[in-house]
C-alpha cells in the first residue's frame, strides 16, 4: 500500500512535534524511523492510524485520506503499544477476536497461529493467563503476531525489537525481512536498535524534533552513518551527513 | 529528608486532578461537602451539652459522653472503613534510593494521621472539650481525655489499616465485618446488654479521675499494638512489584459459556467482549452488584407510604432503577471502560455502528433480564402499578439506553479498570449523576397530565417502544458522535488533554 503524506503537521498549543511538508512510501518499502525520544516517531505512526487529529495536511493510504475513510483499515496491521492489548483476555480469545474483526474463520485464525509457534516459544498458548498477567516481552509478541494475523498489506510497528528476549529479536526481524518476499508488503518500523532497523528496512527516515531531517537508501554504511549521527560529541554534525550523495534521496 | 517527602504528599494531594470544567464543579462541590461537615460538626460539639441535657436530664452530663464515645468510635469506624483512602504518597520510588526503609514505613505510617476521617471528628470533640470538659475538670484530667479520644481516632485509624492488609480490597469481607460489628453494637443496645456503654463509661470516666495517667497507658498500649501490626503489614507489602497484580489470576470460564455468540460474527464478538469486560475486570464488575443494589433500592420507591403527587415524583426513580438499575449505573461509561485500549479498537477494522449497535444490545438485555427477575416481586408487592412498571421497561429498553450510549460519547477519562469503585471518582463528574433528572422529566409530565394511569402507562410505554423501534435513527447517531469525538477521547483516554 502507497502511502502519500501532505503538509502534514500536529501542534499541541504553540508546540509543533510533527511537520512533514511532502513524504511518500511507495508500495512494498520497508522504512525505517529512527530518532532520539520526543523526536515524533509515535506521533508519526500514530497519525498514519488516525489516531490523533491532524493540526495540518493528511495522511493518504492507497489515495485514500486516512482521517476520512476506513476502508485502509482492512489491510493494515499495527501494534503500537500496549492500548493494542485487550488485557482481560487470553492470547487465545484475542486472537479469536483479532481474527473474527478482520473477517477470519476460526480455522484460519489457527493456521496461522501454527507458523508463530517458534515466536512464541511455548510461552503464549495455552498457558491458561490473560494477557495483562504476561511478561513485557510476551505482551509484545502477542501484539506482533495479532498485527500479522490478518496478512495485512501495510504493518506499523513501534519499537518492536524492545523488551524481546535475543532469540525472539532474531526470529522478529527474519520474519520482518521475509515478509517483502511473499505479497507486496509495506513496512514501517520504528526503532532505537540501529543494528536491528538497518537489517530490516531498505530506508531510513531520521526524525529530528518533528521533522525529518535525512532519509536514507539502506547501504552496508547506513549503520556507520547512523551511529555517527546519533553518537554525542562536539563533532557531530560533520559526522552527520551521508558518505555518498546518493544515498540522500 | 523527610521534610521532602511532605512536600511530595503535599504536592499529590493537589496535583492529582486537573481543575477545569466538571472536574472542576465535582472538587468544589467535595470541598462544599467538607465544609458542611465541618460546620455541622463544629455545631454539634458546641450544643452538644444543651441536646445532652435535653435527652438525658437526670444523669450528669459527660457520663452521656463517657458512654457513647465507643459506640461513636465504631459508627465512625464503619464509615472510615469503606471511604478511608491511603495516601497517595508511594513508597516505590523511594526505596531504591538512601533512605532508611523503615524511616519510610514509619513516615507512611504517621502521614495516615493527617487523614480526613481523624480530622473532622475533632471538629465535634475540640469545641465540646473547651466548653464543658476544660473548664469543670483540673487541666492533668483535661488533657488526658482529650488524649484518649485522640487515641481512639488514631486507633481506629490503624485498625482499618490493619484490616485493609489483612483483608485487601475483598469489600464483602469489609462488608460481612461492618455487618458484625453493627450486629453487636444492635444487641448490646436492643437487649440492653449495655455491655458498651458500660465500658466506655469506664475507660472515659477515669481518664478524667485520678488514674488517668494510668487508663492513658492502658489505651495506648493497644494502639501501639496496632502501630506495630501495621508496620508489620506495610513492611512485607512495599517490597511487593504491585500488590494489585502480585499473582496471575486464574482464567474462567466465561469464554466457554458465550462461545455461541461468536456465531453472530463480529457483533457477536462484540457483546462476548462487553461481557468479559464486566465479569473479568474489578471496577466494572463492582458497579455491576453495586446496581443490583441500586435495583433492590428502586423497590423501596413504591412504597404505600408515597401517595397522590408524591407517587407521581417517587415511583419514576424506582421503575426507573428495577429495570434500569445496570444503564443508570454502567452505560455512560460504555466507551471509557475501554480507554485502555481504545487505540487498538480504533484501528481495528470495526464499524462503528457495528460497535454502538453491540453496546446497545448488551444494555437492552440488561433491562430485559432485569425486568424478568423483577416483575414477579412487583407483580406481587404493587399489582396496581405493574403496567406502568412495565411501560418504564419499554422506556429504559428504548429510550434510557440509546441515550445513556449517547451520553457515553462525551466522556474523554481514562478508568483504571483494577481499582475498586467504591469512593472512586476517577472518570466522574457532577453530569454523570444530574442526567438522571431529564430522563424522569418526561415520565413525571405524562403521569401529571394524564390522569388515568393505564394511558400515561402506555403513552410513556409507547414513547419506549417508539424509540426502540427508531434503532435505526439512533445508531448512526451515537455512531456519528462517536467519530466525531474519537480523536479526543483517544487523547483523554491515553491521559492527555488534546
Amino acid at each position: 500500500m502507497r502511502i502519500a503524506i501532505q503538509g502534514l503537521a500536529k501542534r499541541y498549543g504553540l508546540t509543533t512535534v510533527l511537520d512533514i511538508p511532502a513524504f511518500t512510501i511507495e508500495a512494498g518499502e520497508r522504512l525505517g524511523l529512527v530518532g532520539n525520544n520526543g523526536a515524533g516517531k509515535t506521533t508519526f505512526l500514530r497519525l498514519v492510524l488516525d489516531l490523533i487529529e491532524a493540526s495540518a495536511g493528511q495522511v493518504a493510504i492507497d489515495g485514500e485520506n486516512v482521517a476520512a475513510g476506513a476502508a485502509w483499515k482492512k489491510n493494515t496491521g499495527s501494534y503500537l503499544d500496549e492500548g493494542f492489548l485487550i488485557d482481560y483476555l487470553t492470547p487465545e480469545e484475542y486472537f479469536a477476536f483479532t481474527g473474527a474483526v478482520y473477517g477470519l474463520t476460526r480455522d484460519q485464525v489457527d493456521e496461522r497461529l501454527e507458523r508463530y509457534a517458534p515466536f512464541f516459544n511455548h510461552e503464549i498458548l495455552g498457558q491458561n493467563k490473560y494477557i495483562g498477567d504476561l511478561s513485557q516481552g510476551n505482551m509484545k509478541k502477542v501484539g506482533i503476531v495479532a498485527a500479522l494475523l490478518p496478512e495485512p498489506r501495510l504493518l506499523l510497528l513501534d519499537e518492536p525489537f524492545a523488551n524481546l528476549d535475543p532469540s525472539t529479536q532474531i526470529r522478529l526481524k527474519n520474519a520482518l525481512v521475509e515478509l517483502e518476499q511473499g505479497e507486496e508488503i509495506t513496512l514501517i518500523v520504528s526503532s532505537h536498535d540501529l543494528n536491528h532497523v538497518t537489517e530490516v528496512c531498505q530506508r531510513i527516515a531520521i526524525l529530528e524534533r518533528g521533522c525529518i531531517v535525512q532519509d536514507l537508501q539502506t547501504s552496508e554504511h547506513t549503520l556507520k552513518d547512523l551511529q555517527d549521527y546519533f553518537a554525542v560529541g562536539e563533532d557531530r554534525p560533520s559526522t552527520a551527513s551521508p558518505t555518498s550523495e546518493e544515498e540522500i534521496l | 529528608m523527610y521534610a521532602t517527602l511532605l512536600r511530595h504528599y503535599w504536592k499529590s494531594l493537589f496535583r492529582r486532578t486537573t481543575w477545569t470544567g466538571a472536574n472542576l464543579s465535582l472538587g468544589i462541590a467535595s470541598y462544599l461537602l467538607g465544609a458542611y461537615i465541618i460546620l455541622h460538626c463544629l455545631a454539634i460539639g458546641f450544643f452538644a451539652d444543651i441536646i445532652i441535657k435535653k435527652i438525658y436530664p437526670d444523669i450528669a452530663l459527660m457520663a452521656v459522653a463517657n458512654q457513647n464515645l465507643l459506640l461513636l468510635a465504631a459508627i465512625l469506624f464503619c464509615c472510615r472503613f469503606f471511604l478511608q483512602t491511603f495516601p497517595r504518597v508511594r513508597t516505590r520510588p523511594y526505596l531504591h534510593l538512601p533512605i532508611s526503609r523503615p524511616g519510610l514505613i514509619h513516615f507512611f505510617q504517621l502521614l495516615t494521621l493527617g487523614n480526613f476521617h481523624n480530622i473532622y471528628p475533632l471538629f465535634f470533640a475540640l469545641p465540646f472539650w473547651f466548653k464543658n470538659v476544660l473548664p469543670a475538670y483540673p487541666a492533668g484530667a483535661a488533657l488526658s481525655w482529650l488524649s484518649g479520644v485522640l487515641l481512639l481516632l488514631a486507633g481506629s485509624n490503624y485498625l482499618v489499616i490493619g484490616l485493609r492488609l489483612l483483608i485487601g480490597h475483598k469489600l464483602l469481607w469489609g462488608g460481612a465485618a461492618a455487618a458484625g460489628l453493627a450486629g453487636v453494637v444492635a444487641l448490646d443496645k436492643i437487649l440492653a446488654w449495655q455491655y458498651a456503654d458500660a465500658l466506655s463509661g469506664y475507660l472515659f470516666g477515669h481518664l478524667l479521675g485520678r488514674e488517668g495517667g494510668l487508663f492513658l497507658v492502658a489505651l495506648a498500649a493497644p494502639l501501639a499494638g496496632l502501630y506495630a501490626g501495621v508496620f508489620k503489614g506495610l513492611s512485607k507489602s512495599i517490597f511487593l512489584d504491585d500488590p494489585g497484580r502480585a499473582q496471575s489470576r486464574n482464567v474462567d470460564g466465561v469464554d466457554r459459556h458465550l462461545a455461541f455468540l461468536a456465531r453472530y460474527g463480529p457483533i457477536g464478538h462484540l457483546i462476548q467482549l462487553e461481557i468479559k469486560l464486566m465479569w473479568r475486570n474489578k471496577r466494572p464488575r463492582q458497579v455491576l452488584f453495586m446496581s443490583l443494589v441500586f435495583v433492590l433500592m428502586g423497590f423501596s420507591y413504591l412504597s404505600p407510604a408515597y401517595e397522590g403527587n408524591i407517587a407521581i415524583f417517587m415511583a419514576p426513580f424506582g421503575f426507573l432503577l428495577l429495570s434500569g438499575g445496570l444503564v443508570l449505573n454502567y452505560g455512560q461509561f460504555m466507551f471509557s471502560w475501554e480507554s485502555r485500549y481504545f487505540d487498538g479498537t480504533l484501528v481495528r477494522p470495526i464499524d462503528f455502528r457495528a460497535m454502538v449497535r453491540a453496546k446497545l444490545l448488551f444494555l437492552q438485555a440488561s433491562c430485559l433480564v432485569l425486568f424478568l427477575l423483577t416483575s414477579p416481586v412487583v407483580a406481587t408487592i404493587a399489582p396496581d402499578r405493574f403496567a406502568l412498571f412495565a411501560a418504564f421497561f419499554l422506556y429504559n429498553f428504548g429510550f434510557t439506553t440509546a441515550l445513556y450510549l449517547l451520553l457515553a460519547t462525551l466522556n474523554f477519562k481514562h478508568i483504571n479498570l483494577r481499582q475498586s469503585s467504591f469512593a472512586n471518582w476517577n472518570a466522574t463528574s457532577i453530569h454523570h449523576f444530574i442526567v438522571i433528572l431529564p430522563l424522569m422529566v418526561l415520565p413525571i409530565l405524562v403521569q401529571y397530565l394524564v390522569a388515568d394511569a393505564l394511558l400515561s402507562a402506555l403513552a410513556i410505554g409507547g414513547f419506549g417502544l417508539a424509540s426502540a423501534l427508531a434503532r435505526r435513527l439512533w445508531i448512526p447517531l451515537i455512531a456519528r458522535s462517536l467519530a466525531g469525538r474519537k480523536y479526543r477521547m483517544g487523547a483523554g483516554f491515553r491521559g492527555r488533554k488534546g
